[in-house]
């Protein structure tokens, strides 16, 4: 086959185009740094986002062939696997700007409760960073996107002073925030990337409560408005779209040296040269480029001499609980969309009351779909038909309150992405293969976090829809992949050091979830943002500096 | 030099900028689909169709607000149907064995009552079809104007400048 080779050498490649890729093209740029970023698709219109489609006229729209922009991967164009009986639902999305076109925007940041809780417990490899390392990113990240939220700080969930401010209170999550106090559980405003009054020239959330199909006015961070386009109007970066990143490349001196890539759509294999690579292109695709990476120096993928890489995957285990404030059934509902999703968020606790768990580690809840919602799905568990039928859905619709409880799940070595023996895919690349499980340890955190969530239901009088303890969302579904290129300061037992950088080859970067060294029980794409502008602060003095 | 009053003039046409962009995008969206047209069956015969309404309107009946007919739920059923290979063979099962229940020669209390003994004989065959046919109907009833509109009164995914939550004093705001 042709292979069309470019004869350029790139001052820097970055793979990926969501909050890792999309910050480390700013991030370089801005101070100076030729970029040239490897997107796997192309931009998203927000002209045609059906942001202010109403339900019955999305029916009417899907009736008549129309369809709203495919955001999401479809996996028969890029196939996965996963090993039975272990379902690992897989959501990807290729595209200017990835995941961060629909994501749930909660922005929460880790504090030394999550940084040293493998140092503490001793299970697996400690952090390289604390949270003073990485505090004053945090603070940055902040001021630039925009993250409203409260004035409250807590040892597990850090406050900050460039929070925008939170959006009023729904009247059930009210109910739930005085029943979880009760309970002695504190629950706070929610931080979430929205912003809610103009921001560095974004337009303030319109309280439409549709964002995830997408923004039409960008009133939350999304890495192409935020990002992207503010680092093209530097004029050091080039986007190349459609370029579907196969292999990294390694020379005869031991550094990455380009990165081969098919165009997703005619299939041609192009290969680009560059100086330095920082790889960006989420957990699972990273993981998979890296594993594919093979070479005579790394027969098991680029850099992974430790054996690490795609191992010690992490997603958190989380579940749903439903019920009804007796105080709110009949009454007039209200327009409850606010900033979409949830307005409260319960920080992990259950390391301050001095009782000795039998499991490790932590979780915290969250409240999305509280108030009256586009639908009434919570019918179906309603006995009966008819009009008392009627009535009764009718009465339960304004007083509808949710906790979708997210508990850590510990980094085991058998918990991985492999490539070895997969189908490979419309390129002739190997395709993933998912392996995933929790343990006892999840189990039992698990039990426990069914007992929280039914006690706040209780003691806010609630009237819980029928729940079967113990069952747990799909693997995945958390959509929080982290762990299979983890960093740490053993070379032995991690593939990048604490500043996101390859031990094995130097000037390989690695910025998204796949660096993390546990997962947390929180969403993690502030502290990805976070460490990606670390990293490429530490990468660009290094350019300035000639070391790499 | 801009004077003041222009200044204030240009600053509240910038505030109020994202908004009109949003409106005018939905604006554009509602234009292409509030006529909507005549409803048209793609699956199911006129028969079954007619069986599919009386069905839905037993299960969410009219009331102050539309029932279920009204709200073109059985054009729902039908539109999941054609667009399901899997589900419309069931359903076409289910309406034939719903069929040889009587259901459809039935007047309306000995329908209420067929659909209260299926209700009510959970883990059983009539169960499945009856559950199967009230979930389909929340969800075409749901999520329709008549449903969810004019029933349950929602009334978002709009624009506010402010959003402000639970404003009742008694729950704490």
């Amino acid at each position: 086959m042709y292979v069309q080779n470019a004869p350029e050498v790139h001052d820097v490649i970055v793979i990926g185009s969501g909050a890792a890729g999309g910050m480390a093209a700013w991030n370089l740029t801005r101070q100076g740094v030729n970029v040239t970023l490897l997107d796997a698709g192309t931009r998203f219109r927000r002209e045609d986002f059906w942001t202010h489609v109403k339900p019955w006229q999305w029916r009417e729209r899907v009736e008549r062939g129309m369809a709203p922009p495919k955001i999401r991967l479809d996996n028969d164009e890029q196939p996965y696997s996963w090993k039975d009986p272990n379902y690992f639902e897989l959501i990807r999305v290729w595209g200017r700007g990835g995941k961060t076109n629909i994501w749930g925007r909660v922005a929460l940041r880790y504090s030394d409760v999550d940084f040293a809780g493998p140092a503490r417990d001793g299970w697996e490899i400690p952090w390289p960073i604390r949270y003073k390392d990485i505090a004053p990113y945090y603070d940055k990240v902040e001021q630039e996107i925009g993250v409203c939220g409260g004035d409250d700080d807590q040892d597990s969930l850090p406050g900050s002073r460039f929070h925008l401010p939170p959006p009023a209170l729904r009247c059930g999550e009210r109910f739930l925030q005085s029943a979880a106090r009760r309970q002695g559980i504190s629950v706070v405003n929610q931080r979430r990337a929205v912003v809610t009054k103009p921001h560095n020239g974004h337009n303030p959330c319109h309280f439409c409560g549709a964002c995830g199909r997408g923004c039409d006015v960008s009133a939350f961070f999304n890495s192409t408005d935020y990002l992207l386009d503010p680092a093209e109007k530097t004029g050091k970066l080039k986007i190349i779209d459609n370029a579907v990143v196969a292999r990294i490349l390694l020379g005869e001196n031991g550094l990455a040296n380009g990165v081969q890539y098919f165009d997703r759509y005619t299939k041609q294999e192009r290969v680009i040269r560059g100086k330095r690579i920082v790889l960006g292109a989420s957990c699972v695709d990273s993981t998979r480029i890296l594993l594919n990476s093979k070479s005579a120096q790394y027969p098991t993928g680029i850099g992974n001499s430790s054996g690490v890489i795609g191992h010690y995957l992490c997603e958190q285990v989380r579940f749903h609980m439903y019920g009804f404030i007796p105080e709110l059934m009949g009454t007039r509902p209200l327009n409850d969309d606010g900033i979409g999703g949830e307005h409260i968020y319960m920080p992990r606790f259950n390391h301050r009351d001095g009782r000795k768990r039998d499991y490790l580690r932590g979780y915290g809840s969250q409240f999305w779909g509280i108030g009256a919602q586009p639908g009434a799905a919570y019918a179906k568990q309603l006995d009966g038909f008819g009009l008392e039928f009627k009535k009764a859905v009718k009465r339960r619709y304004p007083a509808l309150v949710a906790m979708h409880p997210y508990g850590e799940t510990l980094p085991r070595k058998e918990n991985r992405i492999a490539v070895e023996g997969t189908p490979l895919d419309r390129y002739g690349v190997p395709t993933l293969r998912i392996e995933y499980n929790i343990s006892d340890n999840e189990r039992k955190m698990i039990a426990e976090m069914y007992d929280m969530a039914e006690g706040v239901m209780r003691a806010a009088k609630a009237e819980i829809l029928p729940f079967e303890r113990g069952a747990l969302d799909n693997f995945g579904s958390a959509i929080h992949e982290h762990g299979t290129c983890r960093m740490g300061e053993d070379p032995k037992r991690s593939a990048l050091n604490g500043f996101n950088q390859m031990h094995d080859v130097k000037n390989l970067f690695v910025v998204d979830g796949s660096a993390f060294t546990t997962a947390s029980e929180k969403n993690p794409t502030l502290t990805i943002l976070a460490l990606a502008w670390r990293s490429t602060d530490y990468l660009a003095e290094q350019i300035r500096k000639g070391d790499i | 030099m801009p004077t003041r009053r222009t200044l204030l003039h240009v600053s509240a046409a910038l505030a109020a900028a994202p908004l009109s962009l949003a409106q005018d995008h939905a604006r554009h969206g509602l234009t292409q689909i509030e006529n909507a047209a005549p409803k048209v069956a793609r699956f199911f015969n006129r028969r079954d169709m007619a069986l599919l309404a009386r069905l839905v309107e037993q299960i969410i009946p009219r009331s102050d607000t539309p029932g279920a007919a009204d709200a073109n739920v059985h054009y729902f059923v039908d539109f999941q149907a054609h667009t399901n290979q899997r589900l419309g063979a069931q359903l076409k099962k289910d309406l034939a064995w719903i069929r040889k229940q009587g259901f459809d020669r039935a007047d309306s209390a000995r329908q209420v009552a067929l659909l209260m003994a299926w209700s009510a004989a959970k883990g059983t065959e009539p169960y499945r079809v009856f559950k199967q046919l009230k979930d389909l109907t929340i969800d075409g009833y749901y999520g329709s104007k008549e449903g969810l509109a004019q029933e349950l009164g929602w009334n978002a995914n709009t624009f506010l400048r402010e959003f402000k939550g639970c404003t009742h004093p008694e729950h704490g705001a």
